[in-house]
């Protein structure tokens, strides 16, 4: 009885490590909060500018620019990858930017942000900086 | 009759506290594992006592975290299990037939293979691991699964006790056997595994033990991570955490529990066995 009870015992705890090794990282992506996110972007601003005879002069010039509703009291959320446990994971981080001329929906980035950045324009959940999220979308 | 009283009361008292002091750092591991890591770092990084036996708040997130957060650990475990798996019943087929050979069939320059072997059982493994990283490199194994498990296969341990275990058995039995089959496969398996039924159940503990506890040979014999085993994770505070540690070694423990408890009654037969010869 013994004997047939430490059986099913391991038999148990080995179907159940099967189970954590297949469903784990499921789960674990189930509990991260999900996020889409957009290149900063370089975009046409229109400007405007008169010369010494009074001519006004209007022309375009690409900016690296943001959407504007993603400001929050001058900084933005981003997207940065890290490794841990011998993985890449990617995390949020806060970044104060310094803005600009604003066209349309879009507002431009003098300084904070790069070309190469990733901001975060939608998540489904309260973020925080450090926090591992999960890209949903990438753009 | 009060001396004996004394003494045998003595005798228990000491082997309680020797019980105590060995099963003292599992049960503090358990323990600990069921802690949040808050209370693990106060206790960590403090040097009073009154952080220590604080109460703390019991908590499964160190499973949490290991389960669901640290991936590496799963390939960790599976590559112990199979290493293990594979050792123990390689080692034991080897041993089983080797252990015969020594006791059974005449050949020259037996007794001479026979003391090599014994003393290659005594050498530690600081001794033996040069050679045999030297062996693995000219046959181009190293980093790969066969340098943990084809050492460990080869072990002269499960030969020598399988064949001292067989030195008491009786020769007519084998004698009689023969004349009914040639077959020494046969043999083996019907006539003289049953009666060794028992050596090989505590042969079996023991390799898979020391199989599932090697730590040196997937250091040193293995580079690639995605080959190491769960004993690595235990020498690495720096990189993983502590809680995570302390829930790995409970799960590193139930395997050789299960086993222990699988082949307990014949451990305690051989016991009983070995104890009958001495005395009589």
């Amino acid at each position: 009885m013994k004997k047939h009870v430490s059986i099913i015992t391991g038999l148990v705890f080995l179907l159940f490590m099967l189970a954590c090794t297949i469903f784990s990282r499921t789960i674990h992506d189930s509990r991260l909060v999900k996020v889409t996110t957009t290149n900063v972007r370089p975009i046409d601003f229109t400007i405007s500018f008169d010369l010494e005879d009074g001519t006004n002069i209007i022309t375009s010039q690409k900016k690296l620019a943001i959407p504007i509703d993603i400001v929050h009291e001058g900084a933005v959320y981003l997207i940065r990858e890290r490794e841990r446990y011998n993985e890449v994971e990617t995390y949020v981080e806060l970044v104060y930017v310094e803005l600009g001329q604003i066209e349309g929906e879009y507002v431009e980035v003098k300084q904070g942000l790069s070309g190469n950045d990733k901001i975060i324009i939608e998540s489904n959940g309260q973020i925080e900086t450090g926090q591992t999220v999960l890209v949903s979308s990438p753009n | 009759m009060i001396n004996k009283k004394i003494k045998y009361f003595i005798i228990t008292a000491c082997i309680i506290l020797l019980a105590i002091i060995f099963i003292l750092p599992v049960f503090l591991t358990i323990m600990a594992s069921f802690v949040d890591e808050e209370k693990i770092n106060l206790i960590l990084g403090s040097n009073t006592w009154e952080n220590m036996i604080s109460p703390a708040k019991l908590s499964l997130s160190s499973y949490d975290q290991l389960l669901f957060d640290f991936f590496p650990f799963y390939r960790l475990f599976w590559n112990s299990i199979i290493y293990s798996t594979l050792i123990t019943f390689f080692a034991l087929l080897v041993g089983f037939l080797a252990g015969f050979s020594f006791y059974y069939s005449k050949y020259r320059g037996k007794k001479v293979i026979y003391i090599i072997y014994i003393l290659l059982m005594m050498m530690p493994l600081q001794v033996t691991i040069l050679p045999n990283y030297i062996g693995l490199r000219e046959m181009n194994l190293l980093n790969t699964p066969y340098a943990i498990i084809l050492p460990l296969v080869f072990s002269p341990f499960g030969v020598v006790i399988l064949r001292q275990y067989m030195s008491g058995l009786d020769v007519d039995i084998i004698e009689a056997a023969r004349l009914e089959t040639s077959s020494i496969i046969r043999i083996l398996i019907k006539v003289v595994a049953p009666q060794i039924k028992v050596c090989i159940s505590a042969v079996t503990l023991f390799i898979f033990v020391d199989s599932w506890s090697i730590v040196e040979q997937p250091l040193l014999l293995v580079k690639d991570q995605k080959l190491k085993t769960m004993t690595t994770l235990f020498s690495n505070t720096i990189d993983v955490g502590m809680d995570i540690i302390l829930a790995a070694s409970v799960i590193y423990l139930i395997p050789v529990l299960i086993l222990y408890c699988n082949f307990s009654q014949h451990l305690e037969e051989g016991l009983a066995l070995g104890r009958v010869s001495i005395h009589d």
